[in-house]
């Protein structure tokens, strides 16, 4: 047998001999059940039932009338297998909730953990993760700081619906971008997102590329000489090779300027 | 902190009474915990990653307080994290259907590892500054809401919030030290932030009307800012010098809005909002080059460079004023159908004028300064109708059909001016034309199949056309300061399809299935030049997630995404494509050892593998990386109050882009003790 393969049968059979007996000894002896999160296995939640939307209203008259309106209204469909989605799609069993008339730490409360976001929204769970992301997975932004799951459009600015544009949703906690400048970026006014993906990039900064490729995207141009790269009119082949468009004086105030129309500083 | 300190005494005298007397009911929550680490290497990069202090933090975790008599209820929530500097402090009182006051402050921190960039041709790397590097987060509010008898909301809420710290830049310094490759932007560059701003909002409204809801309010908001970038430019060469650009803006905000909803029988509902901001800025900053961070500006300066341009002494004003209105109905025609329009227009006027002294350099070997008077205007006007119409089909057992189209017709003008020498030159001179609209079209449905196996998809196509016209402009051919009039279409096109599958395959196995594509082309035309495919985003995301309890005791949960993403450029002569393709997943196992005892591994990895060497003839920058991460945690629930948990993990980083520099090892540990009163 190979020495390597019997190495590790050898500390799987013996080395983990007292974690055998644990299995063992548990098995034999416990009967308590284990859920995975975001239910909880103890704690005041612990054993809740399901108790239907409409013991929600009596508290949350105001969320569940505002509710046909918002983005997540459209799961709810009549029928049997689609009887259960409501509140407690998202906030758990609510039955601890109401017994206790409406005691926090007996319900799940997506604010402080996204873990209820993740079931649905799987792809934002890699994202979070990476390590340039707004901090939701720390704890220290919410999903609820841009969205808004009970009413209206999903984003809280932006839309035909909201009063608020999408782009004052990232000035709130971003004033320094708010402007108006001089000389403006026009980018911003397409959205912060064109350059940004606000749930998580490998990136730095979050952006959706690091390189000139980030800038290129608006602003390459039908070339028409060979071995140029021009952009307003202007050969950038030498200054590209350098570093990215917004590196070391040549286009820094890409939120827009106070001084310069090419946005330099 | 101070703010968390001078807190809390009176949060305790809040509290006191309310312990104190005979009828009241009190439960709540008290978690204290404590953590650490051992760290081998990059110190800054595992602070960045796992949000944590690399010294360790510990101290009150969560604190709540729940107190109820016959009509009040007393709400107390706090946290005290030193070392994370996380500290909350929430005491709310209310008299149930009659008034309510709360208060609080919140506290955190976010850590940013400064590395700037690496040159593998010749090992070129900078550490011209510490790169440990935070910025601190707060909020602290006082907020008091009445009802009156008929059940009509008055709120008035301050909140004061601040950001103050340092965090890294991507505005990276240049270098010569890469041997004959030429130049290099890879020197760090890092942010010194304090911001602060004070809001003041009132609200009043009705929202427990029969057949109507109002609401008014109004917002004054203060911002000021004191913002500084500092980069470092040809460290360890004679042009060593360093470059601050400050910004020194205050804001004021203004803005009342109002919005009034009416029902009318069970099948139609109108609303109407208003909303009117006024925005007032003062702006002042400069931008000095200097031997040390906040150079006062010397024209004498002796490492000065030809392009060495910057500015001083900038005072300007910026004002922006908005109106909006919507129109929003909901209509349901029969049973199964709903149908939602809306309307919206918003009206925007921006003008700004900042004047400065612009500093230049003359020609080598004088390099001269040159000093010119600056003068920049601005005046922007936009108008914007956007109109939106949702239908809702409910008709089918077990089925959702939502579709929504959304339109969008924008015009204006922007006005734009550059003065040099108080008005003898005027560099900018230039009047643009705008016209954009936009159209997009989404589908949603649902599909509840059996119970257990719900199938979702959703799909929408967007396009915005943006057409230019420079109906004045100075700029020569050739010269720097084209945009935007040499702009003359520039198009955005979108494909977003994403399918969701939940399955309960037994009753024991749950599965989540998640396929998210888009596609999105940029079109970009230049002044007298055809229209080009300018960029092609592609993105391919695949999640899956697992969750099995074969038995009651046991449960294994499992998620996996892989994500390609490529931002696709013509110019891949010059630069390379924008690669942004990961893989992360996790595993995490929970058991029921013993009665009183659980035991959780997780595990987790992250892998991206974009790096391109092709330091040469561009920028190489494409993320490679690797995690992983093993957690270990016991907890102990001793009764139905007292919980203790214990948490060991070992992490690992390689970071292949910046070719170790950033690699660290950890071994984490974690306690906290919870007691349920």
């Amino acid at each position: 047998m190979n020495p390597r393969l019997r190495r590790c049968l050898n500390a799987l059979l013996y080395g983990g001999l007292p974690l055998w007996g644990l299995l063992f000894v548990s098995c034999v002896m416990v009967r308590r059940p284990m859920f995975s999160p975001p239910q909880f296995t103890a704690g005041p939640m612990a054993g809740a039932q399901f108790v239907g939307s409409k013991e929600c209203a009596q508290c949350h008259e105001e969320k569940v009338r505002s509710f046909g309106g918002a983005t997540h209204s459209k799961l709810l469909a009549p029928g049997e297998n689609a009887k259960n989605v409501g509140c407690e799609s998202c906030h758990g069993p609510g039955s601890k909730h109401v017994q206790s008339g409406g005691e926090a730490g007996t319900i799940i409360n997506p604010r402080q953990s996204p873990a209820t976001c993740f079931e649905c929204h799987a792809d934002k769970r890699g994202e979070f993760a990476l390590a340039n992301s707004h901090p939701v997975l720390a704890g220290k932004v919410s999903c609820a700081d841009c969205h808004n799951p009970h009413q209206g459009e999903m984003v809280i600015g932006g839309g035909a619906r909201n009063l608020a544009s999408m782009n004052d949703t990232c000035f709130q906690c971003h004033p320094s971008q708010r402007g108006p400048f001089v000389f403006e970026h026009e980018a911003l006014r397409e959205n912060c997102t064109t350059c940004h993906n606000p749930h998580g990039t490998v990136n730095a900064k979050m952006l959706k590329s690091r390189n000139a490729s980030l800038c290129l995207q608006c602003h390459f141009q039908q070339q028409t000489a060979t071995g140029q790269i021009v952009i307003g009119g202007r050969d950038h082949a030498g200054s590209l090779i350098r570093g990215t468009c917004w590196s070391a004086g040549c286009h820094e105030a890409v939120h827009g300027s106070h001084v310069n129309s090419s946005l330099r500083f | 902190m101070h703010l968390f300190r001078t807190s809390a005494p009176w949060a305790l005298l809040l509290l006191a009474p309310c312990l104190a007397a005979d009828d009241i009911v009190t439960r709540g929550t008290i978690s204290v915990g404590a953590g650490g680490a051992l760290q081998d290497g990059d110190r800054p990069s595992f602070q960045q990653i796992f949000q944590h202090r690399k010294t360790g933090y510990g101290g009150i975790e969560d604190f709540q307080l729940t107190s109820e008599r016959k009509d009040t209820v007393f709400t107390f929530n706090a946290r005290a994290m030193p070392g994370d500097d996380n500290y909350r402090l929430l005491a709310r009182f209310e008299k149930t259907d009659k008034a309510y006051f709360e208060a609080g402050y919140t506290q955190y921190r976010v850590w940013y590892d400064g590395s700037g960039g690496y040159f593998r041709p010749t090992g070129t790397e900078f550490t011209v500054f510490d790169e440990d590097l935070s910025v601190k987060r707060s909020t602290l509010w006082a907020e008091v809401g009445l009802h009156t008898a008929n059940h009509t909301m008055v709120k008035l809420r301050y909140e004061r919030l601040g950001r103050e710290g340092t965090k890294s830049s991507t505005f990276w310094g240049d270098t010569n030290l890469t041997g004959t490759f030429g130049g290099r932007g890879i020197v760090p560059t890092f942010y010194a932030l304090d911001e602060v701003t004070n809001v003041f909002t009132f609200d009043i409204g009705n929202s427990a009307l029969e057949n109507a809801a109002w609401h008014v309010g109004a917002r004054y908001a203060e911002t000021t800012l004191d913002n500084r970038r500092h980069t470092r430019r040809r460290p360890q060469e004679t042009a060593d010098r360093i470059v601050t650009t400050h910004d020194d803006t205050k804001t004021d905000l203004f803005a009342t809005h109002g919005y009034y909803q009416r029902q009318w029988g069970e099948k139609l509902s109108v609303s109407a909002g208003a909303l009117i901001t006024n925005v007032d800025s003062t702006i002042e900053g400069s931008r000095i080059y200097g031997q040390t961070f906040d150079p006062v500006y010397d024209p004498a300066y002796v490492r000065r460079q030809q392009r060495d341009e910057g500015y001083y002494d900038l005072e300007g004003t910026a004002e922006l004023k908005q109106t909006v209105l919507n129109l929003n109905a909901a209509y349901a025609p029969s049973k199964h159908w709903s149908i939602r329009p809306s309307l919206r227009f918003e009206n925007l006027h921006q003008e700004s004028i900042a004047e400065f002294m612009e500093t230049n350099i003359g020609p080598s070997p004088a390099f001269v300064a040159i000093l010119e008077d600056g003068e920049g205007e601005h005046e922007k006007k936009w108008d914007e109708f956007s109109e939106a119409v949702e239908i809702r089909h409910t008709g089918l057992p077990n089925l959702t059909f939502s579709a929504r189209g959304e339109w969008l017709q924008g015009s204006g003008n922007l006005e734009e001016t550059r003065l040099l020498e108080h008005g003898a030159i005027v560099s900018i001179d230039r009047d643009t034309d705008t016209e954009r609209t936009s159209q997009k079209y989404s589908f949603t449905s649902n599909w509840y199949a059996q119970p257990g196996l719900t199938l979702a998809a959703q799909y929408y196509y967007k396009v915005n056309q943006n057409d230019y016209e420079a109906r004045r402009d100075n700029t020569p051919a050739g010269t720097s300061n084209r945009y935007p009039a040499y702009l003359a279409n520039q198009d955005f096109e979108t494909h977003d399809f994403n399918m969701r599958m939940f399955w309960r395959a037994t009753p024991t196995l749950n599965l989540v299935t998640r396929y998210d594509v888009q596609q999105s082309k940029i079109h970009t035309g230049g002044e007298g030049l055809l229209m080009a495919d300018s960029s092609k985003l592609t993105s391919h995301i695949v999640s899956q997630a697992a969750t099995f309890s074969p038995t009651a005791r046991v449960y294994l949960n499992a998620n996996v995404n892989v994500t390609f993403d490529q931002m696709n450029t013509p110019a891949i002569a010059f630069v390379q494509h924008g690669d942004n393709n990961y893989v992360n997943g996790s595993l995490g196992c929970g058991f029921a050892a013993a009665k009183k005892d659980d035991f959780l591994v997780d595990a987790s990895w992250f892998r991206a593998s974009n790096f391109i060497d092709r330091s040469e003839f561009t920028q190489p920058y494409g993320v490679s990386m690797k995690q992983q991460a093993l957690y270990l945690t016991w907890v102990r629930r001793e009764s139905d109050r007292l919980i203790y948990t214990m948490r060991y993990g070992y992490i690992t980083a390689r970071d292949g882009t910046w070719v170790g520099r950033n690699d660290f090892n950890a071994h984490v540990v974690y306690g906290k003790v919870q007691y349920h009163f």
